[in-house]
């Protein structure tokens, strides 16, 4: 009997030390996860927060066929990222017009693309035109129809 | 023998405690540290970004380009002679003649001037042309010389020098143009507290000496870069219209 007193004590700590292991693991397991979500979204939300703001386009020219019913739209997009965007034209004569939002026009970092929107215009109407990014910029342009 | 027991349990017991401690730390240095330090740096990416775009706008509006469209002889070509006003040097990347664009890749320091084209463009009988010129930066500055009107021939043609003073301070100025004559072109009557826009047309080619004066007391002084000799080579080398800019 005096030999084994000990026994119990030692058991209690090996699965004392078990259980600690065990939950420690645990917790650590879910302590680099969940430190690598939030990471993660941390950085692709700032990532994307960095596109938004560092995103530069402007109208280049404007321009329209001779029956007025197209205007020609040229977009520079002399930022370092790629952009989509849709263009809207605001005419005095017959209100809003616009590219089709379901097939944005897309342009990379330095390019320029000419977007064409179906309108119907008069000579001497007035084009308000915002060309509006899928990162929530826009460019404005008035343009006079001839 | 019951008091030894009582320590032997003690000694174990803090070995639960030494190994939470070791798993808090160990959390602690590959979970939540590596966490802050990747978002330290996302933070820091966005900070340069955004510093350099400032910068690159800041670029951006100091750029002030001067840019004069004029025939390239009696083609349908156009040549456009793009001036660096500005203390930034700029890359003009592309040449818009009405619809028609032509791209470049022409870098001009501050300063400085380069002659451009010719680009050819599609008129017809009394088609007037614009002429406008975009920065890789994407400014876009139109000809100074407006619509260039065109009638089996180009119709623009005059000759002529326009001087501009700067005059942030008010002052009062004589301009001379020689030849012809040598009579003033233009006298200030009194204190001028805009810039002076004086132009001439001139009626062949040369070398014309200008020389811009400022009242000072009750003398006529020339300022610091008059006088000064201007050629005019239309349609070799110069356009037909030259433009001088002068500070006091």
């Amino acid at each position: 009997m005096g030999s084994r007193r000990g026994i119990s004590p030692v058991i209690a700590t090996i699965i004392l030390s078990a259980v600690v292991l065990t939950i420690g693991s645990a917790v650590w397991s879910y302590a680099q996860g969940a430190s690598t979500v939030i990471a993660t979204g941390y950085v692709n939300d700032t990532l994307t927060l960095m596109r938004e703001v560092t995103e530069r386009f402007t109208v280049e020219h404007v321009s329209n066929n001779t029956a007025r019913t197209e205007l020609y739209v040229w977009v520079f997009n002399y930022g370092d990222v790629d952009i989509t965007i849709d263009v809207y034209a605001n005419v005095t004569s017959s209100g809003m017009h616009t590219t089709d939002t379901n097939n944005p026009l897309e342009i990379e970092a330095g390019g320029f693309a000419k977007a064409t929107i179906t309108i119907s215009a008069v000579g001497g109407d007035e084009v308000a035109i915002k060309v509006h990014s899928r990162r929530q910029n826009n460019a404005y342009y008035t343009y006079h129809m001839p | 023998m019951r008091t030894t027991h009582t320590i032997c349990l003690r000694r174990r017991r803090g070995i639960s405690t030494i190994l939470g401690t070791l798993i808090f730390i160990g959390v602690l240095f590959t979970a939540v540290i590596p966490m802050f330090l990747v978002m330290k740096q996302a933070d820091d990416i966005y900070t340069r970004n955004v510093h350099e775009m400032e910068i690159k706008d800041d670029e951006r509006t100091r750029e002030n380009v001067i840019a004069s469209a004029y025939p390239g002889g009696q083609d349908k070509t156009m040549m456009v002679k793009v001036e660096n006003k500005g203390n930034v040097p700029v890359t003009i990347i592309r040449v818009w003649n009405n619809d028609d664009n032509s791209a470049t890749n022409e870098w001009i320091p501050s300063n400085s001037y380069k002659t451009l084209g010719p680009f050819p463009v599609q008129v017809e009988d009394g088609d007037t042309v614009f002429t406008k010129v975009v920065t890789e930066r994407g400014n876009v500055f139109y000809s100074i010389s407006g619509g260039l009107f065109y009638s089996g021939q180009w119709v623009t043609v005059s000759r002529g020098i326009c001087v501009v003073i700067y005059n942030p301070k008010g002052g009062q100025f004589r301009i001379f143009i020689t030849p012809p004559g040598g009579d003033p072109i233009y006298v200030s009557q009194c204190q001028e507290w805009a810039d002076v826009i004086a132009t001439v047309p001139v009626d062949n080619n040369g070398s014309y000496t200008i020389e811009v004066q400022q009242k000072k007391g009750n003398t006529w002084k020339d300022l610091p870069s008059t006088p000064l000799v201007v050629p005019i080579d239309y349609p070799n080398t110069t356009p037909p219209f030259i433009m001088v800019w002068v500070s006091p």
